[in-house]
């Protein structure tokens, strides 16, 4: 009675089980209905889960029909769900009361006791009508009496519980109405009981489960109830429910692991823990595996039976549901949780056993997966399954290893023996794979039977998972399997195939800066280079591992030793040099350069100190380490002087180094900054900026970063630099951490020097560090002798001795003995010699190296300075005392005869209006022993005097004033002043009025000096004075050498008085005093005091008759605005030339103010006819004036100043412009001339009355 | 119409795609976690910083088989690489910065975590040890990045340093004293 319907046989199979079972009466309705019902049944609706509140689902339920036989009715207790009998039939075609009563009756009542017996409330019973039946009884009781009767006996409330079929072959419409009456009803009630049960089922269940602390609870018996209720769910096309069937037995069997683990043992777990004795893997091709199932079952499986058979229902579960890819994740899951169970529960496993299962079921769940999907989804889904690839090929491995497929020399007997054990495990292979190639059970044996054949399974599989990992971007574990596959090389003595492999992933690790599995890589690197025979890189290697820290003490020293010994082998053969980075080697730490600012001079020494930090563990010889140096000559020749570079170089003379960050370059932060330094270019012709740019200093160190990784580990593409400069020190041995290395050289060639390379040799082996960064250089200067002369203080004051220091740079010039400074001796400045004079030596470095007396000899033309014998490159200062002549700025327009006749005392004559000293330049030319020029020296004296001289009048009395004003910052003490005429004139007399011999003059302070003149015969007209003082620091108690006084000389002309004007005031007549603005009558009288005399032949006298006469004229001038001129304010007299000749002149001013008001000013000019032969060699004195009234100013200051002549050659070039001038010219009368009588008189002006201010002027 | 809903929602599980968006990844922090009663087990712990991946700070205990724990380490980030591009922008908005499992091994259990910074945090736990279930790694892990934001906040730690703050190894040790 099992129905086909399609699909694959296994199918088939199950559902004949699974399907409810009908009782059908017997004999009737067993030929007929099942095509029918099948066809009219499958779709129904249940809810079966309803009491879990599960949405409602559409199901699919097929039904079998059984015939009843009483030994199929479950007994109480039954767990099998699918063989359940869910609703039973009785089928009748009784139409006869009678016969219905004899047996049909009886044989119900029987059928509904045995139901009830078995406690089963679901039944039908189904009353076949036949028409045909009904018309050949004649005593046929109506219809409905049959089956009214069988619902009255049976069906006492359940009236739907009977069915009428009416003529079930027959094609009418009445026939179809009762059909489906029939169906809907069977529908229903095989429902109805479907869910009952499923849910009795399941309640039962969870009570068998909440059983399972008590001591007889059998896990597999409870299994077996559950996968019941999951094959009704697959049954039903409920995988998902189904899955959780199986989902839900494998999380608690994983929790009594857990927990036995955990001590809390269970009985029956105990059984799972028999040894294993199979390891066939897991079986996925059918979808139950019954051997297994039986196993369990029987109580016999062990536990990777029992999770092998859980995961293949899991695992068609999930393919049901299209989720392979779950299949191959939980399948890994499944592996690991299998072998840690196994460890959990201390099952004893045969070694390698384990690796076979999880081999095999690798492959199988691959396989199984595959199988149902295409090519393009496994691709796009590799992320899923590459687990499993690499878990076998990690398996295989490790079973190659365990049966000597990897050795060299194959397997031994031992390992043989393990082999075939492992066989024996497998048993024979399962008849659905037989017939296929490439089934798990065949590879798995084939690899297991030879050396060969392992090797091409493994790699395969090796390669495939490499493959795919890197197809999928898991670079990290493509190099890891990588690693593995290399390890497998070299075992099999292959190690140029496993270079590869090492070098790829220790890139990886490099660029990402792993510690540990750099190290053990390049550890399995080195072996694998050593083998290859590549030397170079099996040193370098060897260097990187010698200095790693995350080696043992041992094998760093084992590394090392292997570079030694090679260099001692290769030692006899020279000629080939290998070259090794150095930084694994040694590093640089530091640098410190002597002398600090790392300048040296020509032939002098300089040393560097180097501190290297081997990172060898063991003490190094090496034979050379040496500093190869680039010369460049250092164009710019002020750079070359040791000052200047001294104050650019660090001041200690140390460089540091940045600790080459050993394996972890890739830091970001390592990156070291930007060094730019900007670049201007000027164009050589006229040095204008054309070109401007930034420079980044350290390019090289940021563009090497880029390729650190591959950098580090390429063999060196440092190339030794033969350079002809090295700084070399052989046999060095290197201690463990820093060492001091230092290299001396002396300086040859000026110009820099920039370290480049550093470089050890250990036999052949040479370490370069190829660049040393930052830039080191040291620099060797060659300088010429040279000398300086400067005063001490900031200015040398003329007169008194002053210190000069003299500093004589030796440069490359070795002074000896005997060596001296001849100095040409300047007339106005003496070389002061004492005899304590004392020479200080300096190193190049201002140390003093020592003093010698200096030997000082003077001769009238030369002073010669015996220079003490000093090395070159040293200084050697020494001070002397020179005093330059004091000498005043020569008055009288003849300043400049002085002091010239020697041409190096030049003086400058810069008084201006302000306080400056006059200064003298004194050049001292100095033969030099080095040179066959003379130096010449230019030192500049001030005087610290400025002198003045006027000439003071009182009517016909003359006096001669001398103010001599301090300039410098010194107190002088002034003594002996004396004022003489340089003239031969005897009959002339200077009376001095000056009252103290000794006088303090201090700084910035005026002293004057008064004499009177007198004569007794008429004084020549111009007087030749020459004023002289002694004067000495203040401060000096004693001064080894006299002092010079200080001398003035000047020139008085026209000192006698051949004018007086005198002018008065008068009030208006009738009034006692002046009143302000009345007017009031001015005189002025001009009279002439003597005869015609030298001074009065010039143009403006005029002869008549032996009659003198000379023009002059007069002005009137208030500067003080005290007056207002009323009128004619000047004029032109014309004064003859005799004594007593007075001339007078009326005016009328007025008062402005009242009080005591000075009178205005009168002053008298020579007026001078215009003479067009004279005009162009104009008289110093001579101004020209447009407007006689607006008078310059200046004219007054020179009125006063009484130093006219002295000045008035500054004058002459301003007036010059005026020359050609046809005007009348005015000349000032010179000071001593015209006297004044009414100076300083006063009138006094009384405020007017009608003034109400009143204003006083007082004066 | 029921059974058609079903049907479907059912095949999206089984297909799940992944969308790879590029992300700056950052740092990489590993550790095992063992339980007290396995004297074999021992805790890892490091990380590593932006697409370089080095690790920042690695503790295993025990120390003996520290070797096997960084090639383990170094391996998973290829799959914490590959989860932070798969949930690329899904992962910014959710602020799930938990990776969960990465891959188990036959003896460990690999967890990630990745910080909104993309400093990667992984943990390699010893995987007898049933008591450290999901959400005591995720607590973990929590707390492994509240220290490393202390560590952080220090102003004199230079972000991409190897971290060598003693507060945050004392709070690793304290981790990776079993919690059970």
């Amino acid at each position: 009675m099992f129905k086909d319907r399609g699909g694959q046989k296994w199918r088939q199979q199950r559902r004949g089980r699974l399907f409810g079972r009908r009782r059908m009466d017997r004999g009737i309705g067993g030929k007929a209905e099942p095509v029918c019902l099948q066809r009219w049944l499958p779709e129904k609706q249940a809810s079966p889960d309803r009491s879990y509140g599960r949405a409602p689902k559409m199901i699919h339920l097929e039904s079998n029909f059984v015939q009843f036989k009483e030994e199929l009715l479950p007994k109480e207790g039954n767990k099998a769900l699918l063989t359940f009998p869910f609703l039973h039939i009785y089928w009748t075609e009784c139409c006869d009361t009678e016969v219905y009563k004899a047996t049909v009756k009886d044989d119900l009542t029987k059928w509904q006791n045995v139901l009830k017996a078995h406690s089963s409330v679901d039944w039908l019973i189904v009353v076949v009508e036949n028409d045909a039946k009904k018309k050949n009884k004649t005593n046929i009781l109506p219809r409905t009496s049959i089956v009214d009767k069988i619902r009255n006996d049976f069906c006492n409330k359940q009236s739907d519980r009977c069915v009428v079929l009416s003529d079930p072959l027959k094609d009418s419409s009445r026939t179809q109405e009762s059909w489906n009456a029939f169906l809907t009803k069977l529908r229903t009630l095989l429902l109805m009981s479907f869910t009952k049960n499923l849910g009795k089922f399941e309640d039962d269940m969870r009570t068998l489960r909440e059983k399972r602390t008590e001591p007889g609870w059998s896990f597999c018996d409870y299994f077996m109830v559950q996968e019941e209720l999951a094959f009704v769910f697959e049954m039903l096309q409920q995988f998902e429910d189904a899955l959780v069937q199986y989902d839900e037995l494998d999380a608690l069997f994983s929790q009594y692991v857990v927990n036995f683990g955990a001590g809390d043992g269970a009985n029956w777990l105990t059984f799972f823990c028999q040894p294993v004795k199979s390891w066939n893997g897991l079986i996925l091709r059918k979808p139950i595996d019954m051997e297994k199932r039986g196993l369990i079952q029987r109580q016999e499986a062990t536990l990777l039976d029992l999770r092998s058979y859980l995961f293949s229902r899991q695992c068609t579960l999930l393919l049901f549901l299209q989720r392979p890819w779950e299949v191959a994740q939980r399948a890994l899951e499944l592996l690991h949780s299998c072998v840690q169970e196994l460890k959990l529960l201390e099952v004893s496993v045969p070694p390698g056993a384990l690796d076979c299962w999880v081999f095999l079921s690798c492959l199988e769940v691959l396989q199984r997966i595959e199988g149902c999907c295409d090519r393009a989804q496994i691709d796009s889904n590799i992320a899923h399954t590459v687990g499993l690839w690499s878990y076998a090929t990690e398996k295989l491995k490790s079973l190659g290893y365990l049966c000597g497929l990897v050795s060299e020399q194959g397997p031994n007997s031992e390992d043989l023996n393990r082999t075939v054990d492992l066989l024996a495990g497998l048993g024979a292979e399962r008849p659905e794979t037989a017939n296929t190639a490439q089934s798990p059970y065949k590879k798995l044996k084939e690899a297991l039977s030879s050396v060969e054949a392992f090797e091409k399974h493994y790699l395969d599989l090796s390669h495939a998972t490499i493959e795919m990992y890197t197809s999928i971007g898991r670079i990290r574990s493509a190099k890891f399997v990588g690693k593995d596959l290399a390890e497998f090389y070299m075992r099999k003595k292959s190690p140029q195939k496993a270079e590869i492999y090492l070098q790829g992933a220790l890139k990886n690790y490099l660029a990402e800066g792993w510690a540990l599995p750099i190290t053990h890589t390049r550890k399995q690197l080195a072996e694998c280079q050593k083998h290859l025979g590549q030397i170079e890189n099996y040193l370098q290697t060897s260097s990187l591992l010698a200095s790693d820290q995350h080696l043992t003490e041992n094998e760093r020293e084992y590394f090392c030793r292997e570079i030694l010994s090679f260099a001692n082998r290769q030692a006899d053969s020279p000629g080939h040099k290998i070259v090794l980075p150095m930084h694994s080697f040694a590093q640089l730490r530091d640098l410190r350069f002597t002398p600090p600012n790392a300048v040296v001079h020509v032939g002098g020494v300089l040393s560097v100190e180097v501190t290297v930090c081997s990172q060898m563990p063991v003490p190094v010889l090496a034979e050379q380490i040496a500093v190869s140096v680039h010369f460049s000559v250092e164009k710019d020749s002020y750079r070359k002087t040791a000052e200047w570079l001294a104050k650019h170089k660090t001041a200690n003379g140390v460089v540091s180094f940045p600790a080459e960050t050993s394996p972890f370059p890739t830091s970001q932060n390592s990156l070291p900054a930007l060094e730019l330094c900007e670049v201007f270019e000027r164009s050589p012709s006229d040095s204008s900026l054309h070109t401007t740019g930034i420079i980044c200093k350290n390019v090289h160190m940021l563009l090497r970063k880029q390729e650190s990784g591959a950098s580090l580990e390429a063999p060196s593409g440092a190339a030794l630099e033969a350079g002809a400069h090295m700084l070399k020190r052989t046999a060095v041995t290197l201690e463990p951490g820093p060492n001091a290395i230092t290299f001396r050289t002396q300086a040859k060639e000026p110009g820099t020097y920039t370290l480049r390379q550093l470089c050890a040799s250990v036999g052949p082996v040479w370490f370069v560090l190829p660049h040393i960064y930052p830039l080191v250089q040291y620099d060797v200067y060659s300088q010429e002798p040279q000398l300086h002369v400067e005063p001490l203080a900031d200015s040398l004051l003329a007169g008194i001795p002053q210190k000069v220091k003299f500093t004589v740079t030796t440069g490359h010039y070795t002074v000896k003995n005997g060596d001296s400074l001849q100095l040409s001796n300047v007339e106005a400045m003496l070389i002061l010699c004492h005899e304590e004079n004392r020479a200080v030596i300096y190193s190049n470095m201002r140390e003093k190296a020592s003093d010698a007396a200096l030997r000082v000899q003077s001769s009238d033309k030369v002073t010669s300075i015996g220079l003490p014998a000093a090395p070159a490159y040293h200084m050697i200062e020494f001070e002397l005392e020179v005093l330059s002549l004091p000498s005043a700025p020569a008055t009288g327009g003849e300043s400049t005869m002085l002091g010239m006749t020697e041409p190096h005392g030049k003086h400058k004559d810069t008084q201006k209006a302000g306080h400056c000293m006059a200064t003298m330049d004194h050049k001292v030319s100095i033969d030099c022993p080095w040179s066959i020029y003379s130096t010449v020296i230019s030192l500049t004296f001030s005087m610290p005097f400025r002198t003045t001289h006027s000439l003071l009048s009182s009517g016909t009395r003359k006096y001669v004033q001398v103010c001599v004003q301090n300039l410098s910052e010194l107190d002088f003490q002034l003594s002996d002043s004396h004022l003489v005429d340089t003239g031969d004139s005897t009959d002339l007399r200077l009376i001095p009025l000056n009252t103290e011999s000794e006088q303090r003059i201090h700084s910035k302070q005026a002293v004057f000096f008064v004499w009177e003149l007198k004569w007794t015969r008429e004084p020549p007209p111009s007087l030749h004075c020459r004023f002289s003082i002694g004067f000495s620091p203040a401060s000096e108690e004693r001064l080894s050498v006299p002092l010079k006084p200080y001398t003035y000389e000047f020139q008085v002309d026209n000192f006698l008085t051949l004018y007086t004007v005198r002018a008065e005031i008068s009030p208006p007549p009738g009034t006692e005093l002046c009143k302000t603005g009345s007017l009031c009558s001015l005189e002025v009288s001009v009279t002439r005091l003597s005869d015609l005399s030298e001074v009065d032949k010039d143009e403006a006298l005029t002869e008549c008759d032996d009659y003198f006469s000379t023009k002059l004229m007069y002005e009137v001038v208030d500067n003080s605005s005290n007056w207002a001129v009323c009128g004619k304010s000047s004029g032109v007299i014309s004064m003859p030339v005799a004594a007593r000749a007075t001339h007078r002149v009326h005016m009328e001013v007025m008062p402005l103010f009242a009080g005591y008001l000075p009178l205005p000013d009168v002053r008298l000019f020579k007026y001078l006819p215009h003479h067009s032969a004279h005009s162009s060699q104009l008289d110093a004195d001579s101004w020209i004036e447009n407007d006689s009234l607006s008078v310059d100013k200046h004219v007054d200051d020179q009125l006063d100043s009484g130093s006219v002549q002295s000045r008035g050659s500054t004058r002459s070039v301003a007036s010059s412009e005026h020359k050609g001038l046809p005007m009348p010219r005015l000349r000032a009368l010179p000071p001593g001339q015209a006297f004044n009588a009414s100076a300083g008189t006063q009138v006094l002006v009384i405020p007017s009355q009608d003034d109400h201010v009143l204003e006083v002027s007082v004066t | 119409m029921a059974l058609q809903r079903w049907r479907s929602e059912t095949s999206l599980d089984g297909f799940r795609g992944s969308l790879p968006v590029p992300l700056r990844l950052q740092e990489l922090e590993c550790w095992e976690t063992a339980s007290m009663m396995r004297p074999g087990g021992g805790h890892v712990l490091g990380w590593g910083p932006a697409q370089k991946n080095y690790p920042l700070y690695i503790r295993s205990v025990p120390t003996e088989n520290e070797l096997k724990f960084h090639y383990m380490v170094h391996t998973s980030l290829d799959v914490v690489d590959e989860k932070i591009s798969a949930m690329g922008k899904a992962l910014v908005d959710q602020r799930e910065l938990y990776l969960g499992l990465l891959y188990p091994t036959e003896d460990y259990k690999v967890y990630g975590y990745v910080t909104n910074s993309k400093v990667k945090f992984v943990m390699v736990v010893d995987s007898s040890n049933t008591a450290l279930r999901d959400n005591e790694i995720r607590s973990m892990f929590r707390k492994l990045h509240n220290s490393y934001t202390d560590v952080m906040c220090n102003p004199f730690y230079n972000p991409g340093d190897r971290i060598q703050s003693r507060a945050f190894d004392g709070m690793v040790t304290s981790m990776m004293i079993p919690v059970c």
